[in-house]
């Protein structure tokens, strides 16, 4: 009797657990794979009297199944929906997490701006693929594994609506802007973008970088920062001086200021480290890095009485906002090409938290980018990481890629 | 006992005027069920392009029961916005006519969502000129040669039916096709000749020509004599050679959905739109290039005053490119003149 009332009661139960379970498939390993990253570092919308006829959105094929003349369809690694990036980018997805409020960015007036259609900033991202392990003591999780060897490279203008790219119209389909073949060596590590290379004439091009980083010998308390050019031909609207682009040629300059509170309370530069200068950035699309250095500074510098010092407070828009005492690194660029023309032609401060930066966009030239130190509090303390940057500049918008360390294996 | 009449008597009134009246609900659209001929033969509002059809024998593309066609459909308040009666479509020669229809219906089911969103994309027709098809991201209405598409996809068994704000027009052998053609443009071509900007008008690049009204010009005295008098080096060529624009292909609309980030050069001096917000966008004005200087500040009007382009002219389609028609000078004739110390 107790039998059969513990079998009722059990069974039942078991049942459930035993038909409630659902066995992933596990994803197949790739063979000798390669590491791939992909941006759309193209920032334009139509402009009618320049004959810019195109928005800055697209997709992205690799290897594509096509139909006649060559049209793609669908691949098996594709990034649909693949908006502008974000300014700042780490080496490991930002975007994974989900917000509850939706997606959208906060602009000057403090309104925010929610993009309603699906969006991707990048490849991998988010999607659900074998990524790449921790190299040279990097977590490199936001590159995605590829097949090693030839692939391969369609990038196709898309509508901004909800559907996906096999489901779009021929015509759509074969609105292609990219469409290359590149090789893969085993074991490296890729970063590709779509660049502009003519804006009025509505041409583009792929940008291929093979990352040396992953080759490099870093110190562990030393902060590298690397920039290159991507713009592509001038846009006649900035050689008629109704657009701001970075110059032809820059000249970088750079500083690293720490927050002191004599003589006078204020930020000081370190010795140095004033106004150095950096390098003139004379070849576009350049894919070697020329990294310049700067120490990974003491803990009192970031902390005031065991107290965090403060960022720049990128989150509020008003003129009164707590004054930042974060220490940071100056940029200020000039043009090559006539030098000595202005004091200071155009400079920013890293001195914001990129856990916050990519909400709050209040337009182009940002004079604040996030910091070269990544803080982050973890086991109950703050941590202090040393990182390598990569800073793009395309046009009027510098991206920042952050490349962090492993989180497990890094210098307190 | 009378009080008390009165007070239920106004409180059932009240009652009556508190009902919720239910409308009755109508069935269902049974979407994709109808065939194009059945969507044109029972709607009212399509009957003008639809007699249009019968008269020329092109209603046969109703009935096809293979991929279908994508009718561009004026309806009657369409046809009436671009200065068409039922009469004056009676008159029309069929021929003509036949080429009008044609002109709208493309072959296979265009659905907006298959139209790529960029500015200006050409498909082609029946009538195998291209209809130009403009939509972004940031606005949802479609444009076909600038006009707004008022009913998206109205969907057929046999096709689709897009419903536009005012008819299109078959496009010109050339720009200057046009201008020969319109009475009312003969001072504009009259100093065009005398300028010598003429003959770029029948072939080269894309181009959008602003042209202003023979009533236009009348305001300054200036008419087809007076021009055909005029010393031409008494002026500069920009009397004229500012209402050219090219290489540019353009209709008023497309200047609200892509707004100009930039002014339009010309040789010596340069166009610029008013930006963008509000119902603004729709007009240009001609501009020396130091015109933000400091010392300019405070003048807004240099060549000529701001040139509204209202909505319902779209521009004329040619081969070569757009006509607009302009009811004010965007360079007054004095402003023109060489000044000599």
């Amino acid at each position: 009797m107790k039998l059969r009332k513990t079998c009722f009661i059990y069974l039942p139960v078991l049942f459930v657990l035993f038909t409630g379970c659902y066995k992933y498939k596990e994803v197949d390993l790739i063979e000798n794979p390669s590491y791939m990253r992909v941006f759309n570092s193209v920032s334009i919308e139509p402009d009618i009297f320049q004959g810019t006829n195109i928005s800055s959105f697209f997709t992205f094929l690799m290897d594509p199944q096509t139909e006649e003349k060559n049209i793609p369809v669908r691949s098996a690694t594709m990034a649909d929906f693949l908006g502008t990036r974000e300014l700042y980018t780490t080496s490991y997805p930002l975007n994974s997490g989900n917000s509850s409020e939706g997606h959208y960015v906060v602009d000057a007036t403090g309104r925010k701006v929610f993009i309603s259609t699906p969006m991707n900033y990048e490849y991998p991202g988010n999607a659900h693929v074998l990524t790449a392990p921790a190299i040279n003591g990097f977590d490199m999780s936001a590159w995605a594994q590829v097949k090693s060897g030839e692939h391969r490279i369609v990038f196709v203008a898309r509508p901004k609506n909800n559907i996906p790219f096999p489901e779009l119209s021929r015509e759509i389909r074969s609105t292609i802007l990219v469409d290359t073949v590149v090789n893969f060596t085993e074991g490296e590590v890729y970063t590709l973008q779509i660049v502009c290379r003519d804006v009025d004439k509505n041409q583009f091009g792929l940008y291929m970088r093979r990352e040396t980083f992953v080759h490099q010998a870093f110190e562990e308390n030393k902060n590298y920062i690397g920039f290159v050019n991507l713009s592509g031909a001038r846009p006649k609207r900035a050689q008629d001086g109704y657009m701001r682009v970075f110059p032809e040629k820059i000249s970088i300059n750079y500083s690293f200021y720490t927050h002191q509170k004599a003589p006078v309370k204020g930020y000081y530069p370190i010795e140095g480290y004033n106004n150095n200068f950096y390098k003139t950035l004379e070849k576009r699309m350049d894919t070697s890095i020329s990294y310049l250095t700067v120490p990974l500074l003491p803990r009192e510098a970031f902390f005031d009485n065991d107290t965090l010092r403060n960022y720049y407070r990128v989150d509020i828009a008003s003129t009164i906002k707590p004054p930042p005492t974060m220490p940071f690194v100056q940029f200020i660029f000039g043009n090559a090409d006539n030098p000595g023309s202005g004091a200071k032609d155009y400079g920013f401060d890293c001195q914001a938290n990129g856990a916050l930066f990519n909400t709050y966009r209040y337009g182009l030239f940002e004079t604040v980018m996030p910091s070269v130190n990544k803080i982050v509090s973890t086991g109950n303390k703050y941590r202090i990481y040393s990182t390598v940057n990569i800073m793009e500049i395309v046009y009027n918008r510098v991206y920042m890629m952050q490349i962090l360390r492993g989180f497990n294996e890094v210098p307190q | 006992m009378k009080l008390l009449v009165k007070y239920i008597t106004v409180c059932l009134l009240l009652m009556t005027a508190a009902c919720i009246k239910k409308q009755a609900i109508p069935p269902p659209a049974d979407n994709g069920v109808a065939s194009l001929r059945d969507l044109l033969a029972n709607n009212f509002s399509y009957s003008m392009f639809y007699s249009a059809m019968k008269r020329t024998s092109t209603d046969s593309l109703l009935d096809n029961a293979g991929e279908g066609y994508t009718i561009f459909l004026p309806d009657d308040g369409a046809f009436g916005r671009s200065g068409i009666s039922r009469d004056s479509l009676g008159k029309m020669k069929v021929e003509d006519l036949k080429k009008l229809v044609l002109y709208h219906i493309v072959a296979g089911r265009v659905p907006t969502n298959s139209i790529p969103q960029i500015m200006n994309h050409p498909m082609p027709t029946v009538e195998k000129d291209f209809v130009y098809a403009s939509s972004t991201s940031q606005i949802a209405t479609l444009y076909i040669n600038g006009i707004a598409v008022n009913k998206q996809d109205v969907m057929a068994k046999n096709g689709l039916i897009h419903v536009l704000n005012q008819a299109l027009s078959i496009p010109a052998a050339s720009v200057q096709d046009i201008i020969a053609a319109t009475p009312e443009y003969s001072v504009f071509a009259a100093g065009l000749k005398k300028f010598g900007l003429w003959d770029q008008l029948k072939t080269g690049n894309p181009m959008v020509v602003l042209a202003p009204t023979n009533e236009a010009y009348a305001a300054y005295n200036w008419d087809v004599e007076a021009i055909n008098n005029m010393d031409v080096r008494e002026y500069r060529k920009m009397a004229f050679g500012t209402n050219i624009l090219s290489p540019a292909f353009f209709f008023i609309n497309d200047l609200r959905i892509a707004p100009p980030q930039g002014p339009f050069m010309q040789e010596d001096v340069m166009l610029i739109s008013s930006g963008s917000g509000g119902g603004f966008q729709r007009q240009l004005k001609v501009v020396p290039f130091d015109w933000q200087s400091p010392e300019n500040s405070l003048r807004s009007v240099w060549y000529g005053d701001w040139v509204f382009y209202p909505d319902d002219q779209q521009g004329q389609l040619a081969v070569n490119g757009v006509v607009i028609r302009s009811q004010t000078l965007n360079v007054i004739p004095d402003s023109a003149k060489v000044k000599t110390n």
